[in-house]
């Protein structure tokens, strides 16, 4: 297991957490390599259907990276995202598979380090986790 | 877009946020802007801040920095200063000295943004800045936050590289004193920069004690007092005193601060770090510059502009916007851009350039053509460079892909050589990798729009945070090939170019209103203006001056009758707005007048209905002829100007009804009404005893002159805290006003003969109109602005524009300042010709709609509604902003999103997992 190198979708907003990557890339911090970022317009565009489709065809783990709550460009965006997250955590829990794989956190504009952080901490997790059961 | 007509050429010089702001608008209204800059960098002083208030600075700036170098029509030259100016309005020639030898620029007007210098408080000995490493600056702290900057975010004690325990800061550092090295005035922006940093540390280190010594918490501006309401909650500690100097033990590691605290109890407090919250001074180039183009200074240095005429200075055709009027935030700054704008548009008579005419390419039946771009920015390192070319043969084997090319991103011709590229290889999607995708996307589009493509068939890769090496470029190649898939399942969406009315209504007829509808009027606009009341003038009637003694009823009669005399200008008096539909460019408003329906078609509206003081519950107001509310006891002074010459004796009293929880915001203008009112009482009867019952003096900026004024003719200033508010009673038809003295320590009773209360400020409520025309109040029940940053008067979807107190309490200046912004904004949207409709917009499939309202309740800018014919939700797509939310909420899959539906992103995250 120790090789064991996850693949896993971020869900970005790209209004804030891409702010958050522009300052990162000034700072010339890296995301780990691990992780692959697919932009929404806003994270309110997210479906239960497009967490569960990642983890299907071989994600380890998947998260969204949204607004903080009193800043999203599109007022409510990313609260709905988090119902969708913990929908999905709850499904998961039932099929027996770890509700950690699927998580959301809010990233303000300026929180370029929080940016990198949740990447790492994700890979981290799901590295323990192990690979994905439901490939 | 060649800079050979110089009617159309316009200098602005200064490239921070009041220079960058001013050069877009200009652009984008189709003039040729030359920017000089003296750094090497655009951008000015907020790049070295951590963040503005509410959020931060980096989406703010960053993005109109890159806008204005690859503007097609924007020309700057950094590194680069005036050596001479000659001519006169309208053919300028400026010798400008540039890296690469000296250069004549030739212009019809000039804008001058040199902008502002934190105070060097070296010169400052007690404060022992120069010798004590832990007394640091505000700028030096703030860049110890930035995450970008050398301490990566951390802030630590200059002397050991430890993270501080205690921090003070100290506020009014070179402002407010007449010291040697001081300015007397207020610097207008330390308050509420002391509070963000403070917040913004305690936020980082819960545990550090954190504490502000202060004279006045000045936080006047749109949504500061809440900011500073919650840095109290946070535990940020507010001490109200002057330190008088900064001891240190022997090691210089204790910073000792001694003070007298308001109940005259002395108290010393040992800080690891003390912060100077520097006040501002004008640029060090004001002076040569203003000697260079023979303008007049302030007495503070600053560059004089006139009051009622934003912008505008002694010469003719030289324009001044920014912190170099004077003390200002960012905010003030970028409202004055926009109206120099405007005045430098009206000044030169000249329309711009004619909207460029758009017609998009049908490629629909066209087999797929992508075309790659890899965009390098400069600061992209040479390691990443060597992967390019591995790269751009990848995309070359991918299906569908046509043509590849690498730009580098050094110069504004970058874009018109993608345009070119778009043409000369006939691609018909673009997939653009770059490493500032959302700050690219304007030019991006701009080229599209020149190789007649439509603007939905491009999609983009981030570049971003990504590292070099054998592993990247795998990850490169994955996203590469995620994008290119999806540009090859996205089909072109419909746009629609739609001619912009080039009529505007502006509602609201106070001055606000009149400015706004005589600048459109002069610039050709038909203007329909709005009244309620039977009058124009609005609050102005009772308005007896501004902070700087210009008349304004003189001022507002003068705007009535151009107004009513403007052929251009259409007055409704006693009408209200009932009904409005449509999108910017296209509105159809109803008006009520007399009973009657008028329809009027209009491309853009100006919001300016105004705003009141309230009645107030308390002081026994209205149970004495004598208490007044302020504006009553100004129409009072209008209409009897010796009115209160005989009274021995008067009270004015502060934030009644403001900075409370039911309206918890600063009114802004009261303190300067009151020290002025006072300053005007005691000329007329140096004897009157005028007593001045306050929390915070905010006398911002250069007003604090008239504070120190009134001090010096002799009115008296007593502080009270909320909890323990001042007491009013009649008795015997006399007055009786109750206050404790903190300094006394005792209550005092005042007999006064009069009472000014100073009331707060309301708008005029705004519901209805905010939801006719698709844009929101604040929580305080004012217009809110585009959550786009730093477009402080335009509302959330384009063509809507507000100015004066509806926006928030403000005074006559400011109001005519926003009201030349707001129109400008205007004018620069209807300058475009057309706006496109539809794009990346969410559209309902009435077939599978089960009306079930989840999308109108979802949509946060309530855009669905239920179409009665169809019987099924319909999206405007002229409203719909394309955040897709409904999309997904929708339990019926009745919404598409054509730009990113389910199965593009199901697709892409398969493609970018499934491999390898």
């Amino acid at each position: 297991m120790v090789d064991f190198e996850p693949k896993i979708i971020a869900f970005c907003c790209a209004n804030c957490a891409s702010a958050a990557a522009q300052i990162a890339e000034q700072a010339s911090w890296q995301l780990p390599a691990n992780v692959k970022i697919v932009q929404l317009p806003c994270t309110g565009r997210l479906d239960s259907l497009h967490l569960l489709k990642a983890l299907e065809n071989g994600a380890d783990g998947v998260y969204v990276a949204g607004c903080q709550l009193d800043s999203c460009q599109y007022k409510s965006g990313v609260e709905k995202a988090a119902k969708k997250v913990a929908y999905v955590k709850k499904l998961l829990e039932d099929l027996g598979v770890e509700p950690e794989r699927v998580e959301l956190f809010n990233v303000g504009a300026a929180k370029a380090h929080k940016f990198i952080q949740i990447a790492e901490d994700m890979v981290n997790k799901v590295k323990e986790l192990g690979p994905t059961p439901l490939k | 877009m060649s800079g050979s007509d110089v009617s159309k050429n316009v200098a602005v010089i200064g490239g921070g946020v009041a220079g960058l702001n001013a050069a877009l608008d200009l652009a984008d209204q189709g003039f040729k802007v030359y920017i000089l800059e003296k750094e090497a960098s655009l951008g000015g002083l907020i790049p070295k801040l951590h963040r503005l208030y509410p959020i931060c600075s980096c989406c703010k700036v960053a993005n109109r920095v890159i806008a204005c170098q690859q503007h097609p029509s924007i020309e700057v030259f950094t590194e680069s200063s005036v050596e001479n100016v000659s001519g006169e309005a309208p053919s300028f020639t400026i010798n400008v000295k540039t890296p690469s030898g000296n250069k004549d620029i030739q212009v019809a007007a000039i804008v001058v943004a040199p902008g502002l210098e934190p105070f060097d408080p070296s010169v400052y000995d007690t404060y022992a800045y120069s010798s004590l490493p832990n007394v640091i600056t505000s700028v030096e702290f703030e860049w110890m936050q930035k995450p970008i900057g050398p301490n990566k975010g951390v802030v630590t004690k200059p002397s050991d590289g430890q993270i501080p325990k205690k921090v003070a800061w100290l506020q009014c550092v070179g402002s407010r004193d007449i010291n040697k090295c001081d300015a007397p005035y207020c610097s207008s922006v330390c308050c509420m920069y002391a509070l963000k940093e403070a917040v913004n540390l305690k936020d980082a280190l819960p545990e550090a004690d954190v504490a502000i010594f202060f004279m006045d918490m000045r936080t006047h501006g749109k949504g500061y007092e809440k900011f500073y309401n919650d840095a109290k909650e946070k535990g940020v500690r507010l001490v109200r005193t002057r330190i008088h100097s900064i001891e240190s033990t022997l090691n210089s590691e204790e910073l000792i601060l001694e003070y007298v605290d308001e109940n005259g109890e002395k108290k010393e407090e040992i800080f690891d770090l003390v912060v100077l919250s520097v006040g501002l001074r004008p640029a060090s180039d004001v002076k040569y510059l203003a000697d260079k183009l023979g303008l007049k200074l302030t007495e503070y240095g600053y560059i004089e502009s006139s009051e009622l005429n934003p912008g505008e200075t002694n010469v003719p055709g030289v324009f001044v916007c920014g912190a170099a009027v004077g003390p200002r935030d960012v905010y003030q700054s970028v409202i004055g851009a926009q109206a120099v704008s405007g005045k430098v548009a009206a000044f030169l008579k000249d329309n711009g350039a004619e909207p460029e005419q758009i017609s998009f390419r049908d490629v629909s039946e066209e087999d797929v053509k992508i075309g790659v771009v890899l965009s390098l920015c400069p600061g992209k390192n040479g390691e990443f460079e060597s992967m390019v070319s591995g790269l751009s043969s990848y995309c070359e084997s991918l299906d569908g892909v046509t043509a590849v090319k690498r730009i580098d991103l050094v110069n504004a011709d970058a874009f018109r050589e993608l345009a070119d590229w778009l043409k000369s290889t006939n691609v018909n999607r673009l997939v653009y990798a770059s490493c500032s995708p959302v700050m690219h996307k304007e030019m991006v589009e701009w080229a599209l729009k020149q190789a007649s493509l439509n603007p939905t068939l491009y999609n983009f890769v981030d570049l971003r945070t990504l590292g070099t090496g054998a592993q990247e470029e795998e990850r490169l190649k994955d996203l590469l090939r995620a994008t290119v898939l999806q540009a090859r399942l996205s089909e072109p969406l419909p746009v629609k170019a739609i001619p912009i009315e080039k009529s505007a209504l502006v509602i609201g007829g106070g001055v606000a209103g009149m400015v706004a509808s005589l600048a459109l009027a002069d610039a050709g606009i038909d203007v329909t203006l709005v009244e309620r009341k039977d009058r124009l003038g609005g609050h102005s009637h009772k308005v007896k001056s501004t902070w700087m003694g210009t008349d304004v009823q003189e001022y507002f009669k003068d705007l009535v009758s151009r107004v009513q005399n403007n052929p251009k200008i259409n007055v409704l008096m006693n009408a209200t707005v009932e009904n409005a539909r449509g999108f910017g460019g296209q509105f159809e408003s109803t008006v009520v007048q007399d009973g009657k329906e008028i329809s009027v078609k209009h491309g853009v509206t100006i919001i300016a209905t105004g705003g009141h003081s309230i009645r107030p519950s308390e002081y026994s107001y209205g149970q004495h002829n004598e208490i007044y509310r302020w504006s009553d006891f100004t129409k009072k002074l209008i209409d009897e100007p010796d009115a209160f010459n005989s009274a021995k004796s008067g009270v004015f009293i502060q934030c009644v009804g403001s900075r409370e929880p039911e309206r918890p915001y600063c009114s802004r203008l009261c303190c300067t009404f009151t020290v002025q009112t006072a300053c005007y009482l005691k000329d007329k009867n140096p004897d009157m005893d005028i007593y001045v019952l306050y929390r915070d003096m905010r006398t911002f900026g250069e007003r604090e002159k008239l504070y120190k004024e009134a001090r010096e003719k002799g009115v008296l200033f007593i502080r009270y805290d909320v909890e323990r508010k001042p007491t009013v009673i009649v008795k015997d038809g006399k007055l009786e006003v109750q206050v404790f003295d903190p300094i006394l320590g005792r209550d005092l009773i005042l007999k006064p003969d009069f009472i000014s209360l100073q009331s707060a400020i309301y708008a005029e409520p705004a519901e209805k109109l905010a939801s006719l025309y698709n844009i929101s109040l604040t929580d305080e029940g004012f217009l809110k602005e585009s959550p786009a940053k730093m477009r402080p008067v335009d509302g959330e979807v384009e063509g809507v524009y507000f100015a004066g107190l509806v926006a928030g309490p403000k005074g006559t200046e400011e109001s005519v300042e926003e009201a030349w912004a707001a129109a400008e904004r205007a004018l620069r949207f209807i300058k475009q010709g057309v706006v496109l409709v539809g794009g990346v917009v969410a559209e309902v499939d009435p077939n599978k709609c089960a009306v079930c309202l989840t999308c109108v309740r979802t949509c946060p800018f309530g855009v669905p509604y239920i179409e009665s014919v169809q019987e099924a939700a319909y999206i405007d797509p002229s409203l719909c902003q394309g955040c897709g939310m409904c999309v997904s909420e929708c339990p019926g899959k009745a919404i598409m999103f054509k730009k990113l539906s389910d199965d593009h992103i199901i697709a892409m995250t398969k493609t970018l997992v499934g491999e390898a």
